[in-house]
């Protein structure tokens, strides 16, 4: 993970950091637990982030909601990725009718906002599972990185060094993994870095208008979701704020990584 | 035998120049065409061709170099991809020895790039950035030579890359870390490893530093004479032709407008192209200044060429024709010919190459 910089590798550290504490999570607290004698109570030596309306622990919601937000992300992310590189692959390497065909599709899809798109499968398909959530934002945000891939294979497949290896007699297929490859993946983890923050911040949008994994489930959305529903209970910042400063905090990291994976890319 | 006593039978092999002596040649390229169209957009059709490489005949002998010469754009770097079989010809044949590379392709044409490489002129783009140097020579040993083991292609690595002037530890390096003249030799031992009789070398010196430039055409020469390499050494540098060819080929606009031995070329060019060309060339002995002559205008888009020779409309022999003669100029395209003034093998296509 050398030559990220600074910030590159304070984001790298967050990220891992969030990880970890996701990882880690069940063992150390129950974020069902209710304590109906101590509802909306501020932060304090207890509850280090204050309870909510049912004497949960916000503590307790927010280190879950890290497994939601990340699960959901990651899992979308990979979805992504794998289908934009099997595309926009096959796009940039076959050309011809191959070729016009996907880029059509893709451009099809990119001319809809993406987050309606994701928003009108949800609610035909009434999915609600955590699952169905990531697969869903994965399947309709893979255009990105097909474009992405589809231009870097065929900007690698003609690279000059590529036609050496040719020249020298190297076959097709090893041509292909050793020099065409490597070098067309690597916008790839831009890309895939870059989306982990936009997929945090769009399941976070789902949930906040109810359309995330099923209620109940601690996402972050779903937590901002809940303090705006109980906005009746005035004065009780620590809702909003601290769900709020996860998701800023994980997106900001994300999106170190990407912006220092890019300059690495770009030399 | 059609034609009659000047005219060489232009697309057959150019006669040899030192008669039944030499052997039969390592490469012969027949009547090379390449057109490459130009598609403007992705529904529209063709709009035009480029006649990029236009009935282009080459005979290299075993064991000697020739350079192929022109500006930037006439087709030469083409001609060189034709010959090693990296584009296909429109039409026209190439052999290298007893095998026509034209008639090649997939597997057999892979196993057959064993005998045939090239040096690249950017040595930096040439080689993948992520290799370590060690691995990109072992590449072709690797890939034709599969039989030797680990330690055996080690060993040749090793070897080739001292020979080329560079030491073994330079192996563990990648290209980024070695100056353009070192990636250069890394590209020239690359092509080596295999053990190719014929090298290609387009432009194998332009992009480097002047100070290096003569290391490296000195390494490739040395090289030559040590292996017995055939070399077709493309450039549009006459300085360094005049150091490294047997015979030169003169390009413009994707067709031969001369061929000759080198000191025939240099000491008297028969094609007022040619002459443009090495008056172009400060020489630096004092006192040996040559009459500049200045072309006018650019070289035509090669979407349209100028019907009949195509170098009329800049030629300075064109000017002084009367109207008679003019009119063959922009009516009828030369062919390649002998003249009949003691050189056999010196060929140029002009219709009036006696006035030079």
């Amino acid at each position: 993970m050398g030559r990220l910089g600074r910030s590159g590798q304070l984001g790298a550290l967050g990220l891992l950091l969030l990880a970890a504490v996701a990882a880690l999570a069940p063992v150390a607290f129950d974020p069902t637990r209710t304590q109906l004698d101590a509802v909306l109570r501020p932060p304090s030596a207890e509850h280090w982030l204050g309870t909510d309306e049912l004497g949960r622990d916000v503590l307790a919601r927010v280190v879950h909601g890290a497994r939601v937000s990340l699960g959901v992300a990651a899992l979308a992310v990979a979805v992504q990725v794998l289908l934009g590189v099997l595309v926009g692959g096959v796009s940039g390497l076959l050309g011809g009718w191959v070729d016009a065909v996907l880029s059509r599709l893709t451009e099809a899809l990119l001319s809809v906002p993406a987050f309606l798109l994701v928003l009108g499968t949800l609610g035909l398909t009434r999915a609600s599972s955590v699952l169905a959530v990531a697969l869903v934002l994965g399947v309709t945000r893979w255009p990105d990185v097909a474009r992405v891939v589809r231009a870097e294979t065929q900007r690698a497949a003609v690279l000059p060094y590529v036609d050496a290896s040719r020249a020298l007699g190297v076959p097709p297929l090893r041509v292909l993994v050793i020099h065409v490859l490597p070098s067309a993946l690597a916008p790839v983890q831009v890309a895939a870095v870059s989306g982990l923050g936009g997929a945090i911040l769009a399941e976070a949008a789902l949930s906040f208008l109810g359309y995330g994994p099923e209620p109940g489930t601690p996402s972050w959305g779903e937590l901002l979701a809940q303090a705006h529903r109980h906005a009746l209970y005035p004065g009780a910042w620590w809702l909003t704020l601290f769900p709020g400063l996860a998701l800023f905090a994980t997106v900001g990291c994300a999106h170190l990584v990407g912006e220092a994976l890019r300059a690495r890319a770009d030399g | 035998m059609k034609g009659d006593a000047v005219t060489a039978p232009h697309p057959s092999p150019l006669p040899e120049e030192r008669g039944a002596s030499r052997a039969s040649p390592l490469l012969r390229a027949e009547a090379l065409h390449k057109r490459f169209s130009v598609t403007p957009s992705l529904l529209g059709r063709a709009r035009g061709e480029v006649h990029a490489v236009s009935g282009v005949s080459l005979s290299i002998p075993t064991g000697t170099t020739l350079a192929l010469v022109g500006e930037s754009g006439c087709g030469k770097s083409t001609v060189g991809r034709l010959v090693l079989g990296l584009t296909r010809p429109t039409s026209g044949r190439v052999f290298l020895g007893d095998d026509e590379v034209t008639a090649l392709s997939g597997e057999r044409l892979r196993r057959l790039r064993r005998r045939m490489q090239m040096v690249f002129q950017d040595p930096g783009a040439a080689l993948n950035p992520r290799m370590r140097i060690a691995d990109a020579v072992a590449e072709g040993l690797l890939v034709h030579h599969p039989q030797l083991s680990r330690a055996e292609r080690q060993a040749r690595v090793a070897a080739l890359l001292e020979r080329v002037g560079l030491r073994p530890e330079a192996g563990q390096r990648r290209p980024g870390e070695l100056s353009g003249g070192q990636r250069q030799r890394v590209v020239i031992a690359r092509a080596l490893a295999v053990e190719p009789e014929l090298l290609v070398a387009d432009e194998p010196t332009s992009a480097l530093d002047v100070s290096v430039q003569a290391q490296v055409l000195n390494l490739l020469m040395e090289l030559k004479a040590e292996r017995g390499l055939t070399f077709l050494f493309i450039s549009h540098d006459l300085r360094v032709v005049e150091h490294v060819a047997d015979r030169v080929a003169v390009m413009y606009l994707g067709r031969l407008v001369e061929e000759a031995p080198r000191e025939t070329l240099f000491a008297r060019p028969r094609h007022p192209y040619t002459d443009a060309l090495l008056s172009a060339v400060p020489d630096p002995r004092p006192g040996r200044r040559r009459a500049r002559v200045v072309l006018d205008g650019d070289v035509p888009s090669p979407l349209s060429p100028p019907p009949g020779c195509v170098f009329h409309p800049r030629c300075p022999l064109y000017a002084r024709l009367t109207e008679g003669e003019r009119a063959r100029c922009r009516g009828e395209s030369p062919e390649l010919r002998t003249l009949d003034d003691g050189v056999p093998s010196a060929h140029v296509a002009c219709h009036f190459a006696e006035r030079m």
